[in-house]
This record gives structure tokens, sequence and C-alpha cells, in this order.
């Protein structure tokens, strides 16, 4: 019934697809940053998008499974992924017998990836989701990481047996180097032009986290005398405090926040951010409201388990 | 029927702002100067939340903001489910509420710096902050986190110039023109100057909370004994 820890990763947390419906009592959305993989990784089990994962940030635990399940691993690019002594692949249905071991490394390339189940990690709910939100320590597992030499239980399910869903996408590049965005309300604050902010790179911080995606080096010129009234603000809000460092708010971020917004990331690009890798460069480019529309269903075409959420 | 005429007044001045493909914000210029806006908007948000579960809803200070999980997000359903909102539905009871505050110098990190900045003795910045009656403005920023306001002008400071990782539970902070009480743990950049022994947020039961927009709190300053003693209950 259960899996063993037998080594953690840096920040290996359970998480669905968040919490709705609560944030106007200050309550975060939290869930998959990257909830597009997220949702992949169960659709390629066959299993409800809104399955509980683990999310894995930069490197990835080694699970020792007591009985037999399938798991499908999806997100940034893992170095190495193996069974016991055989590699394997990610984006596929995985089996693992009991007795065996899975164990990940490092990622090549972005920053998350998600291991979903056949069967449901029993974690603690907490308004209808039991993603873990470790400023509170609320829902996941105690509200934390996972953590060494934990047993982690699984709920039984309907199907007994996974089969996967072939129709969906493998081994598709997470591309993070231009992350489309839509004016902000504050937007007008901000004292450039849109040539200049399409030449602008930014580079990520390594003070980022799941509440926001921080970044380093070129400063954006704003004019802000930092006596804003707190505003409403979401996963996807861009903040750029008086410093002009802008901060991709993520998906753990608080519900009022008091600098100008000066963009919003679009739907279609929001499961991005999870991705953004300390030290990477990337840009903002300004769309449209009716392209982030166009982008979404271009989005939906290619990902339609996604009409769900 | 100054009800009546007080929603026509109130459909006439909703501005709507469409932000993003799934997103927009209302506000409401009020004609009926006995209308709390605060009130409103939070009363507003729980009629939306009831009214529609494709969306999102944030009540701050100046306005609603709605996120739609559909899109093209339905604007016309979201002005529809506004214009079904009573105004008298807005529950017109005075809500009060003590709050137990203990200044020791254990729970208030920052009073000292505080008082050093504003020129003040500690003494009387805890006289000045637990005189006035505050009302809650806004809910918001963390889990059950109240925007408590005004805080007299004698002891206003900004945030922290770099904030703190984790705040104690129960720790109560100024910034600004507000006060507030961190419910629960987490970062937080206002600087901290006591703390109450009152749970004001149950994640269990997070949805009856003791402080909603409108409700007016009075701090009572209390004794470290006190605190401990109603900390056990």
């Amino acid at each position: 019934m259960t899996i063993q820890v037998l080594e953690t990763g840096l920040q290996t947390t359970v998480q669905d697809l968040g919490r709705m419906g609560s944030r106007h009592i200050g309550i975060p959305q939290s869930g998959s940053f990257d909830y597009l993989s997220a949702a992949k990784a169960n659709a390629i089990l066959n299993r409800p998008i809104n399955s509980p994962v683990l999310e894995c940030t930069m490197t990835g635990p080694s699970l020792k499974f007591m009985k037999d399940m399938q798991v499908c691993i999806t997100g940034a690019k893992v170095n190495q992924i193996t069974i016991d002594d055989s590699s394997a692949d990610q984006d596929t249905l995985l089996h693992l017998n009991k007795g065996s071991i899975l164990s990940t490394d490092l990622v090549k390339e972005n920053l998350r990836f998600y291991i979903a189940f056949s069967e449901s990690i029993q974690a603690t709910q907490f308004l209808n989701s039991v993603s873990t939100y470790l400023p509170a320590k609320l829902g996941g597992l105690n509200g934390t990481t996972i953590q060494k030499d934990q047993i982690i239980d699984f709920k039984k399910t309907q199907s007994e047996e996974c089969v996967g869903d072939s129709s969906i996408h493998m081994g598709k590049k997470i591309l993070t180097s231009t992350i489309r965005v839509v004016e902000g309300p504050e937007f007008h604050l901000l004292d450039m032009t849109s040539s200049e902010l399409d030449d602008h790179d930014f580079v990520v911080s390594n003070d980022s986290n799941r509440m926001g995606v921080r970044t380093v080096g070129n400063q954006m010129s704003i004019n802000d005398k930092g006596s804003m009234i707190s505003k409403p603000i979401y996963p996807g809000t861009v903040q750029c405090p008086q410093d002009g460092l802008p901060i991709i708010l993520g998906t753990d971020a608080q519900t009022l926040g008091g600098y100008p917004r000066i963009f919003q990331v679009i739907k279609a690009d929001r499961h991005l951010i999870g991705q953004l890798r300390p030290n990477t460069n990337f840009r903002f480019k300004l769309a449209s409201i009716s392209k982030a529309i166009d982008a979404w269903e271009v989005l939906k075409k290619d990902y339609p388990f996604i009409c769900e959420l | 029927m100054a009800a009546k005429s007080w929603v026509m007044n109130f459909n006439l001045h909703t501005k709507i702002s469409v932000i993003t493909e799934d997103m927009l914000e209302l506000e409401f210029n009020l004609d009926d100067s006995n209308m709390n806006q605060s009130k409103l908007h939070w009363y507003l948000a729980e009629h939306l939340l009831k009214n529609q579960n494709d969306i999102e809803v944030i009540a701050s200070e100046e306005m609603i903001s709605v996120r739609s999980k559909v899109i093209p997000m339905d604007i016309h359903k979201i002005e529809m489910t506004i214009s079904s909102f009573e105004p008298s539905s807005i529950d017109q009871f005075d809500h009060r509420l003590e709050i137990p505050i203990c200044y020791e110098e254990s729970f208030a990190n920052d009073l000292e710096e505080v008082s050093m900045q504003l020129n003040l003795s500690i003494e009387e910045v805890i006289a000045i902050h637990s005189s006035v009656i505050y009302e809650v403005k806004a809910i918001g920023f963390t889990p059950g986190f109240a925007y408590l306001g005004d805080i007299d002008k004698k002891i206003r400071v900004p945030r922290l110039s770099k904030p703190r990782l984790e705040t104690p539970v129960g720790s109560v902070a100024i910034a600004n023109d507000r006060t507030g009480i961190y419910c629960l743990g987490g970062p937080g950049g206002w600087p901290i100057i006591g703390a109450t022994p009152m749970n004001l947020f149950n994640p269990d039961d997070s949805h009856s909370m003791r402080l909603i927009p409108g409700t007016k709190a009075a701090f009572k300053q209390i004794s470290m004994e006190e605190f401990k003693t109603m900390e056990k209950k």
C-alpha cells in the first residue's frame, strides 16, 4: 500500500491543481507550479488530472515501492531516471514492481518535474485540495516536504491497472525564453517603450520560490513612490518594486500586494513560470488580450485534457 | 424606496476594467455615504462566489477583482450576478471584537526600533496603538490576515527594508496607516510590536473568521501572565 522515501530531493511536495474559491480570505492557490506537466502525467496514467503528484525541484527523490504500481514522470528533463538498475523514460507509463526502487537525480534544463502515481497519495485535505502550502504548513504531508525514510500511504482507487493515454505529446520541449504578458493595471508607471522591453533580458534570481520568481540584472525604470494601497494579485501577476527588478508571482502568491502590477502573464504561459530556472535568461513579450485568448486555444488543441481546468 | 434607488445608483456607478483574458476589476462609486466600501466589497465577493463556481474573487479596499476559469470570460454573466446582489443583504450589525495584545519585549521584535524611529517612548507607542478603535478594511495577503485602519499619524512607520522569512503566529504588526495580525506563520514585511493569544483563523473552519471587513477591533493591552492563561484556553 505504500512507498518509502529513500532520498528526498531538494524540495519535494505533494501538489494537486490547487485550491480555488478561497482567495478572498487570503488563501493562496498553491498546486503544481507547472500544472500543465502535472496534469499531463496524470493524463498519461489515465487518471483525473487533479490527482495528487509529487512536485520535485532541481533534484528528485528515490522511492522504494512496497507494492506494484505505475508511475509517470513529466516536466523538466531529468538527467537520469532509473528503476532498479535500468534507465527509464519520461512522459510515458512506467511499471514498478513490489520491492523496486525508482531513482531520479538532477534536472538538465528547466526546474520542476512531476511524479504521478496509479493510486492516490494520501495527504491532508484543506479547502478541497491536498496541495502543500509550505509557508503556513497546510495540506500535503504534514504541510511540509517529503522526509527521508518517510512512508507515503496511498488510497485505493477504482481502476486496478492504468492504461496510458497514447494520444498525449511526448518529450515536447519546455521553452521559457519568452514569457508572454498583457499590460497590467499599473503598466503606465513603467518608463519604457515596447521595443526597449523587447530587447530587455531578465535573469532569474536564486531567491525565487513558489511564492514568486525574482529577477536580477538589468533594472526597469519605474515611476512609483511606494504608497500604493494593496491591490488584488494572482499567480502570473508581475510586480515591479522601486528597485526596478520585477517579480513574477508564483502559485503560492499572496492575494494582495502593494507594488505596481506592470504585467500579467497570459494564461497559456502561466505554467512556464514554474520552469524558470535560476540564472537563466528570459524576455517578456507584450501581447494583446485577443492574442492571449488565441494562445489559450492553441494550447488547448495541443493538450485537450487541459480543458477541464 | 431608498434601497431601490440605491440599487440603481449602484449599477450606474459600477466601473468594469478588463485586465486580461481571464481577469477583470470592478470599482463602485458609492453615492450613499452610509455605505461602507470595504463591507460592500466583502459581501459582493461572497455573493459572486455563492452564485458562480467558475470564478475566483479578491476583495481589496478599492475594488473587487474577478478571475474566470473559463476563457474567454463571460463578462455579461458576471454583470448579471452583480446586479442580482441585494445591498440589504449586507449585515448591518456593528460587529466588535476586543483583541488582547501583549506588547512584552519577547513578542515585540521591532518595538524598540519602531519607538526609536518615531522618537517616542515604547510606552507612548503602545498607548497610541491600543487607544484607537480600528476597522477591518480588507482581508488578504496570507490566510486570514486583516488590514486594520487607520493607525494614528504619530506612529506610522514603513515596512521593514528586508521582510522576515518567518513570522510567529499571532504577531501584531504595523506598516504605514495599517496594523495587522499574522494568523498563520510565514514570511512578513511589517514591523512586529506585539502578539495576541487569540486564535483568529482556524484552518479547519476557515469560513468562520472573527475578523471580516467592517468589523471594529479594539486592542486591549495584557500582561505576559494573562497572555499565558489565555493561550492555554
